[in-house]
């Protein structure tokens, strides 16, 4: 392992950009996204459905579908390598290693002709080091019993498992070599609710274990506000807010930020009808000129239409892409 | 499982018996006197009636099929044959083997090079590689198989003496040119069908999850998407062996192979009947058998089949203890 730069983060994205063709179009799927995430510390990725958030997590494992998908600019860097750069040989050892991934369906995420004890030993096997005593068998056995499956059901098949069984296995595979990074793709969302909570305390407890850094790609804000660190709000694919969890909570500076919140249920207040963003996000094929979200903006005015909006920051790191942040902040402070 | 091949050989006794009823009822109703082909076009209408009592065709149509179903089933006697008096029995043993192979040659050819031809066209879809593939999966189902059994012939047997030209002396070297011409169809649906389903399964989510733990990509192709992709094609494999069991009789014509499709033709242009139904049955005994290893091999690539076949019993199982406790 290479040594621990204070200075440099440990993962840090600058200016990606990924397109799909798809029937001779171009769909922009992410504009020039950059973040950063340090060793331990999970920073969550929020926005819509299609906002661009797996794409972005796929490009750093460069598993994006081959046919169609391309990355077109920018960096993805660990410990400073560029992963963009990498022959494919040494991504396919940083793949299930260095860094895993957790999908968002388990009932979908594992071979249904395989027994989930083997696909779990293959992640051990292919990252064995040389020389090591490490039998891929026993190892998967000891992650089935971590995250919580008698060991003796290495030889079941994934139809033999109910849903949040399966997400277990899912994590198990994602852990089994203690990544450094997890990048974890909505691994609650097809989860029963009583599920959920027992799931993400699972990856939290392995993640403390082993310093596992998370990028935890969501749309539950409740969930946001137990695990994260820092949060970057996306919407079409552009981060439009990113801070500390108590800057975005405390602070929201962006319309569309403070638009999410509105769409939560406040078991305090005495709420009738809850607040839902008004109109759709913007065709990826044919993105609106300047800022994303100024169709759906009450905010918005000519000045947001005229081209990209710059983003401002505060002295305390908290960015946000608007134009009319001061007077968002100041109506919602009031 | 046992119990799940024991009642799918069970089953074959209806099948069997009702492929020899219907194939003696369509015999028997065919136009055509067997007395006339035997005896030939001088013979006197007595000699006629004589060979018609002899054959046993004047008593009724009931009768007659009690007498065969009876014969066949409780004796295990297929009888000989009207025009050669030989033993069928022995006949269909000399050449069901002649056909087997020619059979599962051409399989082997079809799916060994139909399998990796579907799946280098999906991998590279919409690439050179994948028109290439289909271009020739196109020609493959279009160019007649006694045109490209003639063209064989002249190239490798003519032309360069490589390989026999016809007949069967000469071991497994006399089944390649009839299997080539014959496997093109079969090849150009497989290669076709692997790469369908192959194109489905490299897109499912399992295979992202292959690729994220940073399985090399030949692997994630040959282990995890094949296994997934195959239960199509195994389908597909079945139903052409049965084909070719059949219908292998142009082939085996041109090459002037012995075979089954030989001899049932033969006996059908000679409305020799016990050869005919004799020669069915035993092709739907082969194709009954080979149904059921294709549904074994199901289970084989797929637990999930595999777990259906076994939760029948265990249904049971569960009934009785419901009805005892």
């Amino acid at each position: 392992m290479s040594e621990v730069n204070r200075n440099v983060p440990y993962l840090s994205i600058k200016d990606l950009v990924v397109e799909y063709m798809s029937d001779g179009q171009v769909v922009h799927a992410v504009n020039g996204v950059s973040l950063k995430l340090d060793r331990g510390t999970t920073l969550g990725l929020v926005g819509e459905t299609g906002a661009g958030k797996t794409t972005i997590a796929k490009s750093i494992l460069r598993i994006l579908p081959d046919v169609g998908a391309k990355i077109t600019g920018g960096k993805v860097e660990l410990d400073g390598k560029d992963l963009l750069q990498l022959p494919e040989r040494e991504m396919q050892q940083i793949r299930g290693n260095e860094i895993s991934m957790i999908f968002q369906d388990p009932m979908t995420a594992l071979n249904p002709v395989q027994r989930v004890g083997d696909q779990i030993a293959e992640v051990v096997a292919l990252h064995l080091e040389p020389g090591s005593k490490t039998n891929p068998m026993e190892r998967a056995k000891e992650m089935l019993e971590i995250v919580g499956i008698p060991g003796e059901r290495y030889y079941d098949y994934p139809h033999q498992f109910s849903g949040g069984m399966k997400q277990r296995v899912v994590i198990a595979i994602a852990l089994a070599c203690n990544p450094n990074l997890l990048l974890a793709d909505e691994p609650t969302t097809a989860l029963d609710v009583t599920i959920q909570a027992q799931v993400l305390d699972l990856i939290g407890d392995l993640r403390k274990q082993f310093n596992t850094a998370m990028l935890l790609i969501t749309h539950d804000m409740g969930v946001v506000a137990q695990v994260c660190d820092t949060v970057a709000i996306i919407y079409a694919g552009s981060i439009v807010e990113y801070g500390t969890k108590e800057q975005i909570f405390d602070h929201p500076s962006h319309p569309y930020t403070i638009g999410l919140f509105g769409a939560i249920p406040d078991m305090n207040e005495d709420e009738i009808w809850l607040h839902p963003i008004e109109g759709l996000p913007p065709d990826p094929t044919n993105l609106p000129k300047g800022c994303p979200f100024s169709p759906r903006c009450k905010y918005a005015t000519e000045e947001c239409r005229q081209g990209v909006v710059p983003v401002s920051e505060t002295p305390d790191g908290h960015q946000c892409r608007c134009c009319h942040m001061e007077e968002v902040r100041k109506e919602r402070e009031a | 499982m046992g119990k799940y091949i024991l009642k799918r050989l069970l089953w074959m006794i209806p099948i069997v018996l009702g492929v020899s009823i219907l194939v003696f009822t369509m015999m028997t109703f065919c136009p055509g006197d067997p007395a006339q082909i035997i005896l030939g076009a001088t013979a006197t209408e007595a000699d006629l009636a004589a060979k018609r009592e002899e054959l046993g065709l004047t008593q009724p149509f009931l009768i007659r099929l009690g007498n065969y179903l009876s014969q066949v089933f409780l004796r295990g006697d297929l009888g000989q044959s009207w025009s050669s008096k030989v033993n069928i029995m022995s006949q269909i043993m000399d050449r069901l083997p002649r056909t087997l192979i020619l059979s599962l040659v051409t399989l082997a050819i079809s799916f060994g090079l139909g399998i990796p031809l579907g799946i280098m066209a999906a991998t590279h879809q919409n690439r050179w590689q994948d028109s290439v593939s289909m271009v020739f999966a196109l020609l493959g189902v279009a160019i007649p198989n006694f045109w490209l059994a003639l063209m064989l012939i002249l190239f490798f047997a003519v032309n360069l003496g490589w390989l026999p030209a016809m007949g069967i002396d000469n071991g497994l070297a006399s089944y390649i040119l009839p299997a080539l011409s014959g496997c093109m169809g079969t090849l150009a649906t497989c290669a076709r069908q692997t790469r369908s389903s192959m194109l489905d399964v490299i897109r499912a989510d399992y295979i992202t999850t292959a690729r994220s733990k940073g399985v090399h990509e030949k692997d994630v192709i040959w282990k995890h998407a094949l296994k997934n992709a195959l239960i199509p094609i195994i389908t597909m494999l079945g139903s052409a062996f049965g084909r070719l069991l059949g219908g292998m009789i142009i082939i085996e014509t041109i090459f002037a192979i012995p075979g089954m499709g030989n001899l049932i033709i033969g006996a059908v242009n000679n409305r020799d009947y016990p050869v005919v139904q004799g020669g069915t049955i035993f092709l739907a005994i082969a194709f009954s058998i080979c149904m059921l290893l294709v549904d074994l091999l199901y289970a084989a690539v797929d637990p999930r089949i595999k777990a259906q076949y076994a939760s029948s019993k265990k249904v049971r199982v569960k009934k009785e203890a419901n009805a005892n406790g």
